[in-house]
């Protein structure tokens, strides 16, 4: 086959010939760039085996079954890529629980904040107590006696 | 491992006997028929996974596990009957057609890069979670509140897309004990193999060509294929299915074959259901294809190619059609532009085209820009490695082949989506236009790249009018 695709190359007329060395050219240039990539991905490997995402809100789902929609309260701006990249991952790990950014009117109130103070505050606020949290500046608080 | 690749045994088994039913001359190509039946079968299962929530209301695993064993079985029985009353084997396997596999373990060969990279970034890119995956988790995990996924609260998901890959990620995890990760990698894994798999035989098929492999080779080794394609991104099906519903149609029409417009119709009603824009890209392949049946092939094939390709299309699509009807929410991320009065028009249209213009052109701007001709610091990222340029120089350099008359459609297609592409960005004013054509413009050209690759090298070496068909 190889014998066939050389013969044939010999009869092609130039422009295709040039393409076909162009794109063989293009085509090393390919796997030198996915060398680079990979060298990436070695490099992470050797800190976690897998892409990690919404470790800080890992575990949550549990206190919160049977709920269909739970609030969320950060004391960053969501506007910002790296902020709702947060809110992202912590609707993807508590789905189907819906993760209302907009409301704190619900039970269970998800908390991430940057100062743990304006947690506190907003705790007090909305008269809420701490159902779990982690050092990663994540809580989930229960509102008492809301129905 | 053995129970995630159940799943899609059983879709590609289904996909094989349509296949085989629908063309009946399978046995002039085994690794065509594969990746049309590997297609097929990942469609059919969409659908039927859908079909449970149309009739449950919710996820039934058991429905969904013996509806598609019921619908394995009885196209397995149409083709034997099919194929005992045409005096064809039933199996048709010998030593050449299984070499002429060979491309295959070629492509796998070097898939390796790509698996590594799919099995490390498992959660997929930002819209894989925020989007499709997170979808697929309603779907699979929300019982009777499935619906919930609709929610405005969750407007940055696009709860108004389509649920063609988060339902084949559902069937996936029917066989699984939770959601795994392993299922939505495999499914972006198999359709960039399927894409890369339809590239080469739809070019060998249509060319004669084993040079087909070059434009093959250069998007299996791609890095943005790679990045795109590991992103678990839904752009990954529509590649697949666009290029699989243009390819179909041509041949359809080059082969006088009804079969293949059943299948092109099939392919473009799952191409619909993959994506909002796969909806628009369907009603112009369709709306072209039936243009094309009917003004270039011959009188007497004419209506029955329309006809297939119309059934096939309202099979594939009818899922699409019960979505739109009965459960998309409406889009809530447009403001039209012409009713805005603070909407400015002119800046946002050279915004438009130089986003273009330096995506489809990097390597020019980047020499532009080191020999100081442009005034400007910023470097574009040659992402496509200058294929948009070869693409440009290949149709002015070889203009009459490239619109032939045989692969016209593909064009027609291009010229037509790109333009309402484009209008589109000019009409929608809710996003920031800067943001929204940097985080979307390379992934509406990504998924037409499959189709670009199999029209620009398929014109070099189309034979001359009448040789081919």
């Amino acid at each position: 086959m190889f014998e066939k695709m050389i013969k044939n190359f010999c009869a092609q007329n130039l422009f295709p010939k040039i393409i076909i060395i162009v794109f063989i050219l293009l085509i090393a240039l390919n796997i030198y760039g996915l060398y680079g990539a990979l060298k990436v991905v070695r490099q992470y490997k050797k800190i976690v085996d897998q892409q990690n995402i919404g470790f800080r809100f890992a575990g949550l789902d549990e206190f919160i079954k049977g709920e269909r929609i739970i609030g969320f309260y950060t004391d960053m701006n969501l506007s910002q890529d790296r902020n709702s990249k947060d809110l992202a991952h912590a609707q993807y790990m508590l789905a189907p629980v819906i993760v209302d950014d907009t409301s704190v009117e619900y039970r269970y109130v998800l908390m991430f904040c940057k100062n743990p103070q304006n947690a506190l505050k907003k705790m007090k606020e909305i008269n809420a107590v701490p159902v779990r949290g982690n050092n990663q500046g994540v809580v989930l608080t229960e509102r008492v006696n809301y129905r | 491992m053995i129970f995630a690749a159940i799943p899609y045994l059983i879709s590609f088994l289904c996909g094989l006997a349509l296949v085989r039913l629908i063309l009946k001359e399978y046995s002039s190509s085994l690794f065509l028929s594969g990746v049309l039946a590997a297609g097929t079968g990942l469609g059919i299962s969409s659908h039927l996974t859908f079909l449970s929530f149309l009739v449950f209301n919710q996820l039934n695993r058991p429905f969904v596990i013996i509806i598609h064993i019921v619908v394995l079985a009885v196209l397995v029985l149409l083709d034997f009957i099919n194929r005992k009353k045409q005096k064809i084997p039933v199996i048709d396997i010998n030593q050449q057609r299984v070499l002429s596999l060979w491309p295959l373990g070629l492509f796998l060969f070097l898939s390796i890069p790509l698996w590594y990279q799919s099995n490390f970034y498992a959660h997929g890119g930002w819209d894989a979670w925020s989007t499709w995956n997170l979808k697929a988790r309603f779907l699979y995990y929300g019982g009777e509140h499935w619906r919930d996924m609709f929610n405005p609260i969750l407007w940055r998901s696009s709860p108004h897309y389509p649920l063609f890959l988060p339902l084949i990620n559902v069937w996936g995890w029917c066989f699984q004990k939770s959601a795994a990760l392993l299922i939505p990698t495999l499914t972006s894994f198999i359709f960039s193999l399927l894409s890369v798999g339809l590239l080469f035989t739809g070019l060998k098929r249509l060319t004669r060509s084993y040079y087909s492999l070059i434009p093959t080779i250069f998007l299996l080794t791609l890095p943005l294929f790679h990045k795109l394609s590991y992103s678990q991104y839904s752009d990954n099906v529509l590649g697949f299915y666009l290029l699989a519903g243009l390819v179909c149609l041509i041949f359809s029409g080059t082969e006088k074959n009804k079969g293949f417009a059943f299948l092109g119709g099939l392919f473009l009603g799952f191409l619909s259901f993959a994506k909002n824009e796969g909806l628009i890209a369907a009603v112009l392949i369709g709306g072209w294809a039936l243009i094309y049946f009917l003004f270039f092939t011959e009188k007497n094939m004419r209506w029955i190619l329309c006809k297939h390709l119309c059934i096939g299309a309202i099979i594939g699509g009818l899922p699409t059609l019960i979505f739109t009807l009965f459960y998309a929410p409406d889009n809530i991320t447009f403001i039209n532009a012409l009713s805005s009065p603070n909407a400015t028009l002119l800046p946002r249209v050279k915004m438009i085209f130089s986003f273009y213009l330096v995506e489809m052109t990097a390597p020019i701007w980047n020499l532009l820009v080191h020999t100081h001709i442009l005034k400007f610091d910023i470097l574009a990222d040659p992402k496509w490695r200058g294929w948009w340029i070869a693409l440009v120089i290949i149709l002015i350099l070889n203009w009459k082949r490239a619109f032939d008359k045989r692969t016209i459609i593909v064009p027609l297609f291009l010229a037509s989506y790109m333009a309402i592409v484009t209008f589109y960005y000019f009409l929608n004013v809710y996003f920031e236009i800067g943001w929204w054509l940097q985080v979307t413009l390379h992934r509406i050209l990504f998924a037409i790249l499959p189709a670009t690759l199999f029209w620009g090298f398929g014109s070099l070496w189309l034979d001359k009018e009448g040789d081919n068909s």
